[in-house]
C-alpha cells in the first residue's frame, strides 16, 4: 500500500460535503457532514464501515479518486438559488468529456472525469442541496438555512437508507 | 502615482474595452482597456471588483484560533496561510525563541507538500493547455480536459503529484484541507514511523515525474522562442526569502531584492522590518493594494514575487537536481534575472522539483518522527510570520491585547505583491496584440495567458470566490456599447447584443 496506490477497502457509500464554514450559508455542507459524523459515532461498526464522509472547501479534479470504487455517492452543497429549499436529485454523467477548471469542479464534471480518466462508469450519484441566503465572510448561518437543516438531514438519512 | 497606460491623460472621448472577469484564475477580476480615437490602447487596468475583509474577520479572535481560521481564506493554498499565521503567532507563545527541530521539520515537510501540489496544479491544469496547444487553440479544448484527452499520461501525472501532496498534508494535519498540525509554538501531532514510511514509498516516483515536468516546461519555453521570451517581458525587481548564505528557502529566512540587472539592491532584510521596507499604496479604482519598496518609491519600487523571483534571486538551491536546473535557467538568462513572464512556468517546475527532493531528504531525517513538538518562551504581543507561498512571499502580521484576542491584523498575500506586475503584464500584451479593430478571442486568450503566468489567487487577494464567465465589452467614444464577447465557464464563446451592456459600477 502507498499513498498513490491505497489498497485499503473503501466504504461503499461516500458523502462528499462542500463549502466554507466561515462564509455564512456556505457552511451548510460542512455542518451536515459534521452532523453525519456525530451520528456515525453512535452507530455500530458495520454501519460505520459502510459510510465515508469527506468535507472540502470546493470540489477539485482529484476528488475523482474518492469516487472510485464506491457503490453510491452523495454530494452535499449549498445552493445559491433553487425552486425548493431542499432538493435531492440524481446526477447523470455528461455524455462528452467535460471542460473542467483547475480550481473548482462540479459534481457532474467529476462524474464525467471518472469515466474519461479511469475508464469506468462513475458510481450512481446524487446531489443534496439546501438553498443559502448569505455567503459573506464571517456571517452566521441564516435563519432560513437553519430552518431547512432538519429537512436536509432527513433527506440525507433517506439517501443513506436507500437500498 | 500612476504608470504609463495605467491612467490616460484625458479619459473623456476614449473607447473602453472591458474583459470581465478573468477565467481560470482563482477568484474574480476583470480587465478594462480604454482606446483613443485611433483605437490604440491608452489605458489598461486589472480590476479587483470585490472587497477583501479578511483582516476584519480575524480581529477579535483568540490568537490560537487564527492559524486554523485563516485557512478558510482559500481552498487552494490553505496550508500557506496556516504556516504563515503559525509563524506569526509563535511570538505569542515563545517570544523570540525558536520552535523545536522536530516541529520545524514537520512544518517544512507540510510546506513542501503544499507548494508541490500547488505548483502541479498550476502547471498541469492551467499552464500546460496554453503551452501544449498554443494560445489560439479552441477554448473548449485548451483546458485540463484537453490535456487528458491528448496527453493522458501527462495529465494523470499532474493529478497524481497533486494527490501525493494532498495525502502528505492529510497525514500531517489529519485532513487534506483545514487540518491543524501546525500551532502557535510548534506542532501538535507527531508523525508516526508508519505514516512516514507511507510517504517514502512514492517519493522517488514523484521526483521523477517532477523532473519530467521540468524538462517539458523548459523545452516548451525554449521551443517557443523568440515569441515566448518576448511575451509580457518587462524589467522589474524581484523579492524572495533567502538564507544567510543566499540559498533559496521557502519556509524561513530574510528578504532579498534583486533588480532587473541582477544587482542585489536590498539583502538580508529582517522580515520583522517589512513595515519599514514596504509601502502598501491604495488606488481608487481597485480594492487590491499596490505594495512597493519604500526606498525606491512607487514608480521604481514595485517588484515581482513567486517562482521566477525565487529562482532569479537564489544564490543556490540546496537539492542537487533542482540546483542543476537553476544553473541551466541562469545560464539561459546570461546570468541576469530572467524577466519573461512565461519563464514563470519553467521556474515553477524547478521550484516543484526542489520541493520533491526536499521532501525526500526530510523523510530520511530521524528528527522528523521525534516527539518534542512544543517550545516554551516569554510571550510577546506582536508577531510577524513570512513564508514563500506557492505564488510568492506571504506576510502575516498580528498584535494581541491583554485578553489574548487579536487587536491588529495585516496580511500581504502573494498576488497583492504582484499587483503592479500583473497590470504591467496586461498593459504589455494589450499594447502589443490589440489590432485596433474589434474584440477577438485571440486578444482575450493572450491577456488571460499573461495573467495566468502569475497564477493570481484573487480569493486570497480579495474575498471573491468562485469563477464566472469572461466578458469583453467594447464601448465607443460616445459611451455607446458596440460589441460584446462572453466566454462562458464551459468554454463557449458568445457574441451578444451589445444593448445588454451596462457601465461597470466601479469605473472611476
Amino acid at each position: 500500500m502507498t499513498l498513490l496506490h491505497p489498497d485499503a477497502p473503501k466504504a461503499p457509500l461516500l458523502v462528499l460535503a462542500v463549502g466554507n464554514p466561515s462564509r455564512g450559508d456556505d457552511a451548510i455542507g460542512p455542518l451536515l457532514a459534521e452532523q453525519l459524523t456525530r451520528w456515525l459515532a453512535q452507530q455500530d461498526d458495520a454501519t460505520r464501515a459502510r459510510i465515508d464522509v469527506i468535507t472540502d472547501q470546493q470540489l477539485v479534479v482529484e476528488h475523482v479518486f474518492d469516487l472510485q470504487g464506491r457503490q453510491r455517492v452523495l454530494f452535499i452543497d449549498a445552493a445559491a438559488q433553487g425552486p425548493a429549499a431542499v432538493q435531492l436529485m440524481a446526477l447523470q454523467p455528461p455524455t462528452e468529456l467535460p471542460a473542467v477548471s483547475s480550481h473548482s469542479s462540479t459534481p457532474t464534471q467529476l462524474l464525467g472525469l471518472h469515466q474519461s480518466l479511469l475508464n469506468t462508469p462513475p458510481p450512481p450519484a446524487a446531489l443534496l442541496t439546501l438553498t443559502g441566503h448569505g455567503f459573506e465572510l464571517g456571517a452566521p448561518l441564516s435563519s432560513q438555512a437553519q430552518q431547512g437543516m432538519p429537512l436536509a438531514w432527513a433527506q440525507l438519512q433517506a439517501w443513506l437508507l436507500h437500498a | 502615482m500612476t504608470r504609463p497606460l495605467e491612467t490616460a491623460p484625458d479619459p473623456s472621448g476614449l473607447t473602453r474595452l472591458v474583459i470581465e472577469p478573468v477565467s481560470r484564475v482563482e477568484g474574480h477580476g476583470k480587465v478594462t482597456l480604454l482606446l483613443d480615437e485611433h483605437r490604440r490602447v491608452q489605458q489598461a487596468r486589472l480590476h479587483i471588483v470585490e472587497f477583501r475583509g479578511f483582516e476584519r474577520f480575524i480581529v477579535g479572535r483568540p490568537y490560537w484560533e487564527v492559524p486554523t481560521l485563516v485557512q478558510r481564506l482559500c481552498g487552494i493554498c490553505p496550508v500557506s496561510h496556516l504556516l504563515a499565521a503559525s509563524k506569526a503567532c509563535d511570538a505569542f507563545v515563545i517570544g523570540h525563541g525558536r520552535i523545536t527541530p522536530t516541529a520545524e521539520k514537520l512544518r517544512r515537510l507540510l510546506h513542501f507538500a503544499q507548494v508541490l501540489q500547488s505548483n502541479a496544479l498550476h502547471f498541469f491544469h492551467l499552464a500546460a493547455p496554453d503551452l501544449l496547444f498554443g494560445f489560439d487553440d479552441a477554448v473548449a479544448h485548451r483546458n485540463l480536459a484537453g490535456v487528458l484527452q491528448d496527453e493522458r499520461e501527462l495529465g494523470l501525472q499532474g493529478i497524481r503529484i497533486r494527490k501525493y501532496g494532498q495525502e502528505v498534508i492529510r497525514l500531517l494535519t489529519g485532513k487534506r484541507v483545514h487540518g491543524t498540525g501546525s500551532v502557535p509554538g510548534g506542532f501538535n501531532k507527531a508523525l508516526s514511523v508508519a505514516d512516514r514510511d507511507l510517504m517514502r514509498a512514492d517519493i522517488a516516483q514523484i521526483i521523477d515525474w517532477c523532473a519530467s515536468a521540468l524538462t517539458l516546461a523548459r523545452d516548451l519555453f525554449l521551443a517557443g522562442q523568440p515569441e515566448q521570451g518576448a511575451f509580457a517581458n518587462f524589467p522589474s525587481k524581484f523579492m524572495s526569502l533567502v538564507r544567510p548564505d543566499g540559498a533559496g528557502d521557502l519556509y524561513d529566512g530574510a528578504l532579498r531584492v534583486v533588480d532587473a540587472q541582477g544587482q542585489r539592491v536590498l539583502d538580508q532584510v529582517d522580515v520583522h522590518n517589512y513595515p519599514q521596507l514596504l509601502v502598501e499604496e491604495v488606488k481608487p479604482w481597485t480594492y487590491m493594494k499596490f505594495p512597493h519598496l519604500r526606498a525606491f518609491g512607487p514608480d521604481d519600487g514595485w517588484y515581482r514575487v513567486g517562482p521566477l523571483a525565487r529562482i532569479n534571486n537564489a544564490t543556490y538551491l540546496d537539492t542537487p537536481r533542482a540546483e542543476a536546473a537553476r544553473q541551466e535557467f541562469v545560464a539561459w538568462g546570461s546570468g541576469k534575472p530572467v524577466t519573461a513572464s512565461l519563464a514563470q512556468h519553467w521556474a515553477r517546475m524547478i521550484d516543484m522539483l526542489h520541493c520533491a527532493e526536499s521532501i525526500e531528504r526530510l523523510l530520511l531525517d530521524p528528527d522528523l518522527t521525534g516527539t518534542d513538538l512544543m517550545a516554551q518562551g516569554t510571550p510577546l504581543r506582536e508577531g510577524i510570520g513570512v513564508i514563500e507561498a506557492p505564488r510568492g512571499t506571504l506576510i502575516h502580521h498580528f498584535r494581541i491585547g491583554e485578553d489574548e484576542l487579536i487587536s491588529y491584523a495585516n496580511l500581504i498575500v502573494s498576488t497583492t505583491h504582484n499587483n503592479t506586475a500583473l497590470n504591467e503584464a496586461v498593459r504589455s500584451v494589450a499594447a502589443h496584440y490589440f489590432d485596433g479593430r474589434a474584440l477577438s478571442e485571440g486578444l482575450l486568450n493572450h491577456i488571460e495567458v499573461a495573467i495566468r503566468a502569475y497564477d493570481p489567487c484573487l480569493s486570497c487577494a480579495t474575498h471573491a470566490m468562485g469563477k464566472m464567465p469572461l466578458r469583453i465589452e467594447l464601448i465607443d467614444a460616445q459611451g455607446q456599447p458596440i460589441d460584446l464577447l462572453i466566454k462562458h465557464d464551459d468554454g463557449r464563446i458568445e457574441r451578444t447584443d451589445p444593448a445588454q451592456l451596462h457601465q461597470p459600477s466601479n469605473w472611476p
